[in-house]
Order: structure tokens, then C-alpha cells, then sequence
């Protein structure tokens, strides 16, 4: 901890360092390029949606449009061959002479494919294969195949090698996410890089529509700079849909399935390459009932109070929530490559079937109601091809109101339990008149971030990136008396990092090193128990940390990465003030830190016609201390104190492979870590497991693909996959005898559906889909059953 | 062949027992006891194989996901702790009330769990549950009062119920109602304010007798009346007992062996102490003082223990600890207690306390008590075999079990594993 006044000192030098590079920036010159812009065509000169138009021997790539336009910004001088493919037809591939600062015209025509011989393989580099050949430790998921099925972003995360979801639930549940062992907010969430609350998409990341995402970037321990943000175990950015050249374009959704479940998704976006204004926007409405069956325990009078087992529906779980959002922009302007505003409303309500581990009576009347609105802007600038900056800034209201007023208590048949009890709620007896509270949080965050290429092998990035939260609340059940949730707590955060990359003239060496610097304060008058007594005080974090990621490439078949994060996290707000719940703030917690290592190799097929495979492997460490542990204080009231250290050694690998002309594909990925207790003073169990999360876990899918069955734009795809989690214990694994120990079981699931997808001026898909086609009894967390057997059927729309 | 050989007495008299006859006899002997029934109870446990006395220790474990309650049967008080051989019982929120012979967890949500000790090996095991949560019964409600093998009670003063249950088939015999005791004014505003509430009911005889946690801790606000919950388990009837003589109180009152219980008022006050940012106890609406509650369910008129007249050092009392003859040793926080680094006195779960002294119940005469000042905190935990067990809680390191072998004298028997509380001791037969 150190003073104000060094605090102020830090960030004054911050400031003045990015002004100073600001100075330096602006000096330096401009390396040549050109642009290439066209449509494609078919032989009937109909335009060719989804098309790819690929920079041969670069990882550059785009698609084209509805009406079968493209555009590629900054393609170096000089001859370049551009290959151009889309199923169905045949690719070309074309030479262009690129002259600086002009825009070469194309229109190509391509030939359908006649014959099975002649079926595409796509040629272009997607945006996965570009992310996942960069030095980051990074596992991309492109969602153009997902979005068309039904499961959720939960699901579709789970999926990924390293990790794990654990859902207390159906859609809306609670959830916990693991990556690489680390969990809970030491993974930080983003949407197109702004953090997840500030992006109206969801509360919850499991909770936002696929729909509404292109991509799913998942960084395993190091996180780069540029993000602005501290993370501990890493970090997943969702990348959503943008508009897609002149025209309007647009996507709609529609979901319907068991348990009552219904999701909307809308997206539009238009451009004008006149004016330079654009318009994007995209909405969504989720809704389900939950009411899918569970075993559970009941007794009452008529069974002499022994328990029997019964089946029955949930009853008060219904999630609902729904939001827009709409930016403006201008892009393509003399003082602006691009400013944008956008603004955003989310609403979200969610009842509560019951305690977290489904014990006693089930919750009748308890829900949770959600808002979150506010506004991002963004502004960015090239100054030459060697300098550009973007600044974003955004405000955020986020609201959360718990109500416990029923004043009646059921069982699990739903039905109301007649007993003299002059109580409301029914969360805690201890509270007798219910609970109204809600938590206002007031955020601000801002992000400056330059990038300075020195030449085409080194340059720089700048990041500086302040935050601000101030929460508050109150009890609205509360007249004259105390209110304990009056919390008034600031957390003040101010995350810098400064990055250099160097790439080698063959583009097989890439290097990226960068040094990260904290700084929070806090500023809080909290409650610190349930007598309404206050704490009121100030706190200083200062902090820094650094890391490599490298890259070799020896050849197109194999390369292999080695990265590393001396890492920080910063106490959230909820641990430095608590949760107005069960949850006492501790203002006083210092950061988390972790060594974070990666080393990945990677091995892939010679590009073929027939077949093609590729493996991952990653092998990676998380030697982490002062990890930030709940203790509970009594049996009420729990709260967070620096007191574990741990060390996770593992290893995920991940395959993929293309049959019969890539109509046949499989993915598989597992993953294994042992994540054990290193803290050799106070918490006590030393080398054990750390409890409750999952350690290994695969997943395997597979898929065909019928291509042209009833025209040359469809297909249908027959499509599985299931998932294996081992049974972990609850608690440390050393502790108590096994044959008593509360443990969750393994699980083994199936999911299997079929899509039916046409291609044409419009990009539309019906798809069928079962999930946990056994009707596996499911747990995630002890205790809490996860939805049976499930159907799904979607239609999507794309233009 | 006469196989025999003779016994004489002083006198040199004597007889001849014939030894075939005397095989005979004994082998029947012992095939009469290895066929008799374990329910014997008139037989000597050295004949049944059962072991002769047993304890059971409650240990709690918390991690960042769970806080888990374990229990293990034992011989003997052991030296050291087998962590991996304890058996779960239950999670946070649970209560843990050895009878005779078992261990009945209330998980707090309606489910009493009855997990029995096989007295021949001491192996735990799940032996029946009642769930009793339609009744509406839930939460922490306080400690299972067990009277016999065959009779125990349950009982939640917030919404008026009392389970009567056998524990040895783990059936329900009787739900009994009455009107909780709820004042106007106990519950006023703050919705949150937990503390009203019985949680430590002790068998006096016939009579289940409980106090009454009350107050409003913010201001001292509360009726000034002590209430003693009194239930007769003959009768099944409740009486809530007050006394006006004390401002508020709370419930860490204790049992003397001759059944007297003494009552304590000045947590309220302690509370204050510690919202009062000079700590100036003189400050206090109230003074501390300790009640007498007698064995036949009423207050003590002629007692009555002013601290302030004993010792102004005294004035806020903590808790009573324990008595041992007629000395009673008081946990207390002298006037004008410092913060301590962390920003406030910290209370801690088991009511650590730092400074104690023995007030003789004749002379109202007090002493230093010095003989735990090496621990941070403790706290009486159980007992066996007539021994008194206290949980000590150094500054760091594991827990430690100390035995009670005079009022000043104490012995170190167990230290716990690190990460484990000793959170209960208690003579399971």
C-alpha cells in the first residue's frame, strides 16, 4: 500500500508517458498500401454471398457480402495473388498489382462445380486459424456453424479444450466458469474487448445469444495488454457481429424448445460509403420456464415426516430477459477512422427455485430483477500506416433488486405449506420481514490505446485504461431503522500496459513483450456484519506485472508458442465491499498473483482435397498466491481474505479432422489439470486438490455434411456430440472418508441434431436438435440437477 | 480317568472339583455369551466385545466453496487427528448434537440426520433422518435437547413449534404449538437484526430451559427484561420467565453442575463499546451484571452480580465461562480496549476473548484468571469422563484441546491439523 500522493505521482507519469508517445508517434511516416475492392459473381452474374477472398501467403482474408461484395483495406504493394472460394464453385486465384494509396477494382466470376471432384475446399484463412497462428495462448471459436444450432454460450464454451462451465441450472442459471482451474472473476469477461457489464448484452455470459456473437477468443493466462484489464487466469473476448459492407445487412433468430424456452435474436447494420455513416444495432429476448424435473426429497405429516423421493417439475425459475442496443458511427473521415456511440438497455428477471445446494423447502416467491443501460464511445485514428490510437469510454447504471416478500412457503409439489408462521420471506427465517434490497452500481471506464509500428517488424502498443464503480444500496423493506445495505463504496482502478512486438522478416518469429502496472483505491463506508455497523476508510493497491508471448513457425505444418504472465487481480467490487447479502466486504484485500505459463505445439495435415487434420498441444502452469478465499464468519456471513496459495499443471489437447472431401469433420478436445493447494500456513491441506471444480473433462463432436441435396445452395448437416466431466469432490479431497464425502458425479453427455441450411440471397437454417439425448441426471454442483432430455428447434436468417 | 484337583480353605479342609464337568461349564458359559444379543445392556462390555466408553469430536473444515462439518468416535480423547478417516455430516448452517450413542445434524433446513456409532468398533453410520421442513422449521433454531434414548425435542421459538421425536427409530412422536414470544418492539425495524432468538437450550431435570437473545444492538433501545424460555417436558408446557433487573441479554449463559445457570446482559453493551469510537465503557446506558436462573425454572431474586461493584475493570462482560465449585470465570473487555490492527475488536465465532478473571459466587470476590493467556481465545467445548474439554485458539496454527484438570489447571492433549476446528467434545456412552 502506499499513499495518496504516490498514487496521484503514478498516475501523473502514466499521463505523461502517453502524451510523450503520443509526440513521438505523430512523427513518424507512412509505409505504402493499397486497397482491393470488387463483388463476385456466379456465371449467371448473380452475386456470390459469403464468399472468401483471401491474400495468398498471409493470414489475410474477408468475405462478401449479400450481394456478393467485398472490400480489403491496407494490402501491401506490389504483385499480390488474391484467392477467391465458395462452396459449390470452383476458386481462382488472381494476380493484382497493388499501387500505393489506390483502390484496384475486381470483379470475378466463378464457375460452379460440376461434378464431386471439383467441391471447394475453402482456401481463405478464417479469422480462427489468423487469431490461433499469432503468439498469443489463445483458442478461438468461430460461431458461424454454432450460431445455426441451439445450444447456449455456456454450452458452446464448455466445448472448448480448457474450459469448464458449471451450471446450477437451465438457461439463466447461475454460472461459474473455469478456465485452466482458474475461475470466477480471476477470468475476466469482454465483449468486442469493453468489459461484459458494460456491453448490455447479458449479465451472465452464459445468458448472451449466440446469434449476436462471431467469435469467441479465449486467452489461457496471458492477457494482452491491450485489454486494459488485470485477469489472473485469463480472459475470454466475445466478438460481435458487424456490418458487412454497403448494403443492409442483417440476421434474425428464432428458438423454441423444452421447458418453455423461447430466443429472439435480431441484428441489422447498414454503412454509407458516401457519407461514411453507419448504423448497427441488434436486440434480443430470451425467456424460459425451467420446469424441466428433478429427484427430490419430501416429507411432511402423511409420510411421518420420513423423506420419500419424487419427481417433480421446477416450479418458480423462470428467467427472462431482454435488451437492445444501437450505435451510430462515422467512419472514413479526415479526423476519424472511425467514432461511434452506442447505447444499450438490458432488463433481466430471474426467479429462484432455491438454495444453492437444493436443500429444505424449495423458494416460491424469491426473484432477482436486473437493469443495466448505459452508453460506449469510440474513437479511432491512424496518423500514417505506422500510428493509430483508439480511445473507448463508456457509462454504465447496473441495478439488482432481491425480493423475498412471500409471506407463503411451498413444497416442492409447488403447492403452499399451511403453517402459523408470522414471517416474510423465505430465504432466512432470521429476516423476518423479508427483503427489498437493491445494489446500484455506477461505472465508468475509459481506454486509451496507441499503436506504433517503428516498420513491418516492430512496433508498439500503448494502453492506459481507467475505471471507476461506485456502489450503493438500500433496503426497501426497511421505514425507520438501520439500513445495512446503505453501502457507499468507490473502487478506483487504473490498469496501464506497454507492449512491443517484434515479427521477423519470414513472418516465422513473433515476439510480444509487455509490462502491465495497477493501481487501485478505494474509498468505502460498508457495512461490516448484520449490527449495522460501519466501516468507513480508504485503501491503496499498486501493482505491476509483465510477459512474454513468442511464436516460431518452422514450417505450414508445424509451429509452437511459448508465452507467460506474471499476473495480477485486482479485488472486485463485491470482495472489497461485499454483496449486501451474504457477504461482508474486506476493503483491505490485497491482489491476487500468478506465474502463468504456456507451451503449445502445433501440428497440422498438408492442405488436401480428401483430408485434412490438425492437433493442438498445450501444456501450461498456474503457480498462483494470496488467492482471494471465502471465509465464512458464521453460519450467515462470510467474507474474503488473501489466504491460499495454489499451483495448476496440466495439459489440453485438441484435434480436428476433415474426411470425404470435408463433408465428414470431427473435433475433439481434453483436458487435465492437477490444480492443488500449495499454501503451506493457515488453511491447512497442503497438496491437495483444490475442491469443487472440475480437473478433467472432453468433449467430442462430429458432424457430415450433405452437400447440394436439393439445389446447389443447400446442405444439411447430421450433427453430435457429447461431453464427459470426472466426478471432484466438494470439499479437499484429503479430508473425511470417501464413502460419506459429498462428491459431484461424473457425467457423460449427448447431444445430436440435424441443421438443414440454404445459401443463397439470403442465408437461412432450420435445425432439430436434442440435448442430454439420454436424459443423464446432470449436476454441476453438488446437489442441483441440471434439465433432462431437451428439444430444440431453431430458424435463422441471414442477408 | 478322573481329571480333577482339590480346593482347601485355611482350615485345610477341602473338595475335589472334577475338571470335565468344569470345561463343560465354561464352554457353555462362553457359547452362552457369544450367542447373547448386543441389546444386553446388563452384560459386561469386555464380554460383548463392546468397547466401554466412547467419545465423539465435531470438527469443521472450510474451503472457499464449502464449510463442512465431520464427526469421528473415539475410544479415548486421541493424541493426534486422522483428517482423512472422519466421517462428512454436514454443511454450513448445520447443528451437531451428540446423544447417546449417535449424532443427530440438524442441517438447518428441516432434516435431522441421525449418523450411529456401532459400539463394538466405533464405525459411523447412517441410521435414519426426520424432516420436519413443511412444519416451517428451518434455520438455526438451536441446539436438539435429548432426554433419554427415546425422547428428544427440537424447538423453534420463532414460529412457536416444539418436535417431539424419538431418536432411536428417528420418528416423530408429538408437534406441539404455543404463541412465540414476541413482544412489541423486539422486531421493530430493522429487518435484518438476527439476534432475537433461543439457541442454547439446556435439560434441567424435567424442564428445557432457553434465554432469550433480545435487544436492539444499535441503541440499547430494548424492554429491559431478562427472558428465560422454560418448557416442561411432563407437561408440555411453555412459560417464557422475565426479569426486569437486566437491560438486555443474550445467550451465552452457562450451566453450573448443580444446575444453577448464570446469565449475562452486556453484549448489547459490548456492541456499543465497539460502535463507540473512543471505547469508553462509562458511556454505557447499562452496567453488566450476571443473573442466577434456577434448576426450577426461576430467577434468583437474591442474586445478582454487578460487575461494576466488583471490579470497574469488569464492566462489560463478554460471557461467562464456566464454574468449577464455587468459582466462576468471566471472559470480559476491560474499559477503553484499543482497536486492534484490523480496525475493531474482533468477536470471533467462538467468542475468543483475551482477558478473564474468577469471581467467587460466595465473596463476589475476583482474581486474575492467567491460566489460558497464552491462547487468544476459549471456549468450553464438551466433556468426557467427568473432564472438562475447552477449545483454545492460539493467535496462529491450528486449534487446540486442552483438558480441565482444576480451575487453573490445564493440559494440552490435542492439536488439531491445520485447517481443522475442534468445535465439539462429548461422551457418546
Amino acid at each position: 500500500m502506499i499513499k495518496e500522493n504516490s498514487s496521484c505521482k503514478h498516475a501523473r507519469e502514466a499521463i505523461s508517458m502517453a502524451f510523450l508517445f503520443l509526440t513521438i508517434v505523430t512523427l513518424a511516416q507512412k509505409q505504402p498500401s493499397g486497397t482491393i475492392e470488387g463483388n463476385v459473381l456466379d456465371q449467371q452474374n448473380q452475386p456470390i454471398p459469403f464468399a472468401t477472398v483471401a491474400l495468398k501467403g498471409t493470414t489475410r482474408g474477408v468475405f462478401t457480402d449479400a450481394k456478393g461484395k467485398f472490400k480489403m483495406p491496407d494490402v501491401p504493394i506490389g504483385t499480390q495473388t488474391i484467392q477467391i472460394s465458395s462452396s459449390a464453385f470452383i476458386p481462382i486465384e488472381l494476380q493484382v498489382n497493388i499501387k500505393s494509396n489506390q483502390t484496384e477494382k475486381l470483379s470475378v466470376k466463378l464457375e460452379e462445380a460440376v461434378s464431386e471432384l471439383n467441391e471447394v475446399t475453402v482456401v481463405g484463412e478464417s479469422e480462427q486459424v489468423r487469431l490461433e497462428k499469432t503468439a498469443q495462448a489463445i483458442s478461438v471459436v468461430e460461431l458461424s456453424t454454432a450460431k445455426l444450432k441451439t445450444p447456449d454460450l455456456g454450452e458452446i464454451l464448455a466445448r472448448t479444450e480448457g474450459v469448464a462451465i458449471q451450471r446450477a441450472g437451465g438457461l439463466g442459471s447461475g454460472t461459474r466458469l473455469s478456465l485452466n482451474g482458474l475461475t470466477d472473476d480471476q477470468v475476466r469477461i469482454f465483449v468486442d474487448a469493453i468489459p461484459l457489464e458494460f456491453s448490455g448484452r447479458a449479465l451472465n455470459i452464459a445468458n448472451i445469444s449466440p446469434n449476436l456473437i462471431d467469435r469467441i477468443e479465449v486467452y489461457k493466462g496471458v492477457v494482452p495488454a491491450r485489454f486494459g484489464s488485470d485477469a489472473l487466469g485469463g480472459a475470454v473476448n466475445l466478438v460481435t457481429s458487424t456490418p458487412q459492407g454497403n448494403d443492409l445487412n442483417g440476421m434474425a433468430s428464432y428458438q423454441i424448445g423444452s421447458f418453455g424456452t423461447h430466443r429472439i435474436a435480431t441484428y441489422l447494420g447498414k454503412s454509407d460509403e458516401k457519407t461514411g455513416f453507419f448504423v448497427k444495432g441488434s436486440g434480443f429476448y430470451d425467456f424460459a420456464r425451467n420446469d424441466y424435473e428433478i429427484q427430490v426429497q419430501f416429507a411432511n405429516a402423511s409420510t411421518n415426516f420420513q423423506q420419500v423421493e419424487a419427481t417433480v417439475p421446477r416450479f418458480n425459475d423462470r428467467f427472462r430477459q431482454y435488451g437492445s442496443n444501437v450505435t451510430l458511427g462515422l467512419q472514413d473521415k479526415k479526423w476519424a477512422d472511425e467514432i461511434s456511440l452506442e447505447f444499450y438497455f438490458l432488463e433481466e428477471d430471474r426467479q429462484v427455485q432455491s438454495n444453492p445446494v437444493q436443500t429444505g423447502l424449495p423458494y416460491g416467491g424469491v426473484e432477482v430483477f436486473s437493469k443495466s443501460h448505459g452508453l460506449n464511445l469510440r474513437y479511432k485514428k491512424s496518423l500514417g500506416d505506422r500510428f493509430s490510437a483508439l480511445v473507448i469510454g463508456g457509462f454504465n447504471r447496473t441495478q439488482v433488486n432481491l425480493q423475498d416478500l412471500s409471506t407463503t412457503l411451498f413444497n416442492w409439489f409447488g403447492e403452499p405449506v399451511t403453517i402459523n408462521r408470522e414471517i416474510i420471506g423465505e430465504i432466512s427465517r432470521e429476516i423476518r420481514n423479508g427483503i427489498d434490497r437493491t445494489i446500484f452500481d455506477d461505472n465508468f471506464f475509459s481506454r486509451l490505446m496507441m499503436e506504433w509500428s517503428l516498420n513491418s517488424r516492430h512496433s508498439f502498443e500503448l494502453v492506459i485504461a481507467p475505471t471507476v464503480v461506485n456502489r450503493t444500496g438500500e433496503n426497501a423493506v426497511i421505514e425507520n431503522g438501520v439500513d445495512i445495505f446503505d453501502t457507499d463504496a468507490t473502487l478506483k482502478t487504473w490498469v496501464n500496459g506497454l507492449t512491443y512486438k517484434f515479427l521477423n522478416k519470414e513472418n516465422s518469429f513473433e515476439n510480444q513483450f509487455f509490462v502491465k502496472s495497477y493501481f487501485q483505491k478505494s474509498e468505502f463506508t460498508v457495512p461490516v456484519g448484520v449490527r449495522s455497523v460501519s466501516l468507513t476508510g480508504a485503501d491503496n493497491i499498486n501493482d505491476w506485472g509483465f510477459g512474454n508471448v513468442a511464436r516460431f513457425t518452422f514450417n505450414e505444418q508445424f509451429s509452437t508458442k511459448l508465452s507467460y504472465e506474471w499476473s495480477v487481480r485486482l479485488p472486485r467490487t463485491n470482495e472489497a465491499f461485499g454483496d449486501g447479502q451474504g457477504i461482508i466486504g474486506n476493503p483491505e484485500l490485497e491482489p491476487e498473483r500468478s506465474h502463468n505459463l504456456n507451451l503449445e505445439l502445433f501440428l497440422r495435415s498438408r492442405e488436401a482435397q480428401r483430408y485434412n487434420w490438425s492437433l493442438k498441444l498445450n501444456g501450461f502452469v498456474r503457480a498462483t498466491d494470496d488467492l482471494i478465499f471465502l471465509i465464512p464468519q458464521n453460519d450467515f456471513f462470510s467474507t474474503h481474505e488473501n489466504v491460499l496459495s495454489a499451483t495448476s499443471v496440466g495439459a489440453e489437447i485438441r484435434g480436428t479432422a476433415t474426411l470425404l472431401k470435408n463433408r465428414l469433420s470431427f473435433d475433439w478436445n481434453s483436458t487435465y489439470f492437477s490444480f492443488r493447494n500449495t499454501s503451506n500456513e493457515g488453511i491447512g491441506f497442503e497438496g491437495d486438490r483444490i475442491p469443487n471444480r472440475p480437473y478433467f473433462f472432453a468433449n467430442a463432436s462430429t458432424n457430415y455434411r450433405f452437400t447440394s441435396p436439393f439445389s446447389k445452395y443447400d446442405e444439411i448437416h447430421v450433427f453430435g456430440n457429447t461431453r464427459f466431466v470426472e466426478s471432484f469432490f466438494r470439499t479437499w479431497e484429503s479430508a473425511g472418508n470417501e464413502n460419506f464425502k459429498a462428491s459431484i458425479p461424473s457425467q457423460t453427455t449427448f447431444n445430436a441434431g440435424v441443421t438443414y441450411k440454404m445459401s443463397n440471397k439470403i442465408q437461412s437454417s432450420l435445425t432439430a436438435e436434442v440435448q442430454n439425448l439420454t436424459n443423464e441426471m446432470v449436476f454441476d454442483f453438488f446437489g442441483v440437477q441440471r434439465p433432462g432430455r431437451a428439444f430444440f428447434v431453431k430458424l435463422t436468417g441471414q442477408f | 480317568m478322573d481329571l480333577h484337583f482339590t480346593l482347601t480353605n485355611r482350615k485345610g479342609t477341602g473338595f475335589k472339583v472334577k475338571l470335565v464337568p468344569m470345561i463343560m461349564l465354561a464352554f457353555s458359559t462362553m457359547l452362552f455369551i457369544g450367542c447373547s444379543t448386543d441389546d444386553d445392556d446388563d452384560m459386561d462390555p469386555d464380554l460383548t466385545g463392546e468397547i466401554e466408553s466412547a467419545v465423539t469430536i465435531v470438527y469443521r473444515i472450510i474451503d472457499s466453496n464449502s464449510d463442512t462439518w465431520f464427526i469421528e468416535a473415539y475410544e479415548d480423547i486421541p493424541n493426534e487427528v486422522d483428517i482423512a478417516t472422519v466421517t462428512e455430516v454436514g454443511q454450513r448452517g448445520s447443528t451437531v448434537n451428540p446423544i447417546d450413542g449417535a449424532v443427530l445434524v440438524w442441517n438447518g433446513e428441516g432434516l435431522i440426520t441421525k449418523w450411529a456409532v456401532d459400539r463394538t468398533n466405533l464405525d459411523i453410520f447412517q441410521d435414519g433422518t426426520i424432516d420436519i421442513a413443511e412444519l416451517g422449521v428451518e434455520g438455526d433454531i438451536g441446539t436438539i435437547v435429548s432426554k433419554s434414548t427415546t425422547e428428544a425435542y427440537l424447538m423453534d421459538n420463532k414460529i412457536g413449534v416444539i418436535v417431539k421425536f424419538n431418536p432411536e427409530v428417528m420418528e416423530v412422536l408429538e408437534v406441539i404449538t404455543y404463541t412465540p414470544y414476541n413482544p412489541v418492539g423486539w422486531f421493530p425495524n430493522d429487518p435484518n437484526e438476527p439476534f432475537v432468538n433461543t439457541f442454547q437450550h439446556r435439560l434441567n431435570g424435567d424442564l428445557i430451559i432457553a434465554p432469550f437473545l433480545t435487544g436492539d444492538f444499535n441503541d440499547a433501545t430494548a424492554p429491559y427484561e431478562a427472558i428465560m424460555f422454560v418448557f416442561n417436558t411432563l407437561t408440555n408446557e411453555v412459560q417464557f420467565v422475565t426479569d426486569d433487573r437486566i437491560a438486555t441479554g443474550n445467550d451465552r449463559f452457562i450451566t453450573a453442575p448443580n444446575g444453577n445457570m448464570y446469565y449475562p446482559n452486556s453484549w448489547a453493551a459490548g456492541l456499543l463499546t465497539e460502535n463507540n469510537p473512543n471505547h469508553d465503557v462509562s458511556q454505557m446506558p447499562s452496567t453488566s451484571t450476571i443473573l442466577r436462573f434456577l434448576p426450577n425454572g426461576t430467577w434468583d431474586q437474591d442474586f445478582i452480580l454487578e460487575m461494576n461493584d466488583i471490579d470497574p475493570g469488569m464492566l462489560t462482560i463478554w460471557r461467562p465461562q464456566f464454574v468449577v465449585g464455587n468459582e466462576m470465570v468471566v471472559s470480559y473487555w476491560p474499559p477503553n480496549t484499543p482497536l486492534d490492527p484490523e480496525g475493531g475488536i474482533s468477536l470471533g465465532i467462538f467468542g475468543q476473548t483475551r482477558v478473564a478473571a474468577t469471581i467467587n459466587l460466595e465473596t463476589f470476590e475476583s482474581r486474575p484468571f492467567t491460566a489460558l493467556d497464552q491462547y487468544n481465545g476459549f471456549n468450553i467445548i464438551g466433556e468426557f469422563d467427568g473432564k472438562t474439554y475447552i477449545g483454545a485458539f492460539p493467535a496462529e496454527g491450528p486449534g487446540i484441546l486442552v483438558r480441565q484438570d482444576g480451575i487453573d489447571i490445564y493440559t494440552e492433549v490435542l492439536t488439531s491439523a491445520e485447517g481443522v476446528q475442534l468445535r465439539q467434545v462429548a461422551q457418546l456412552w
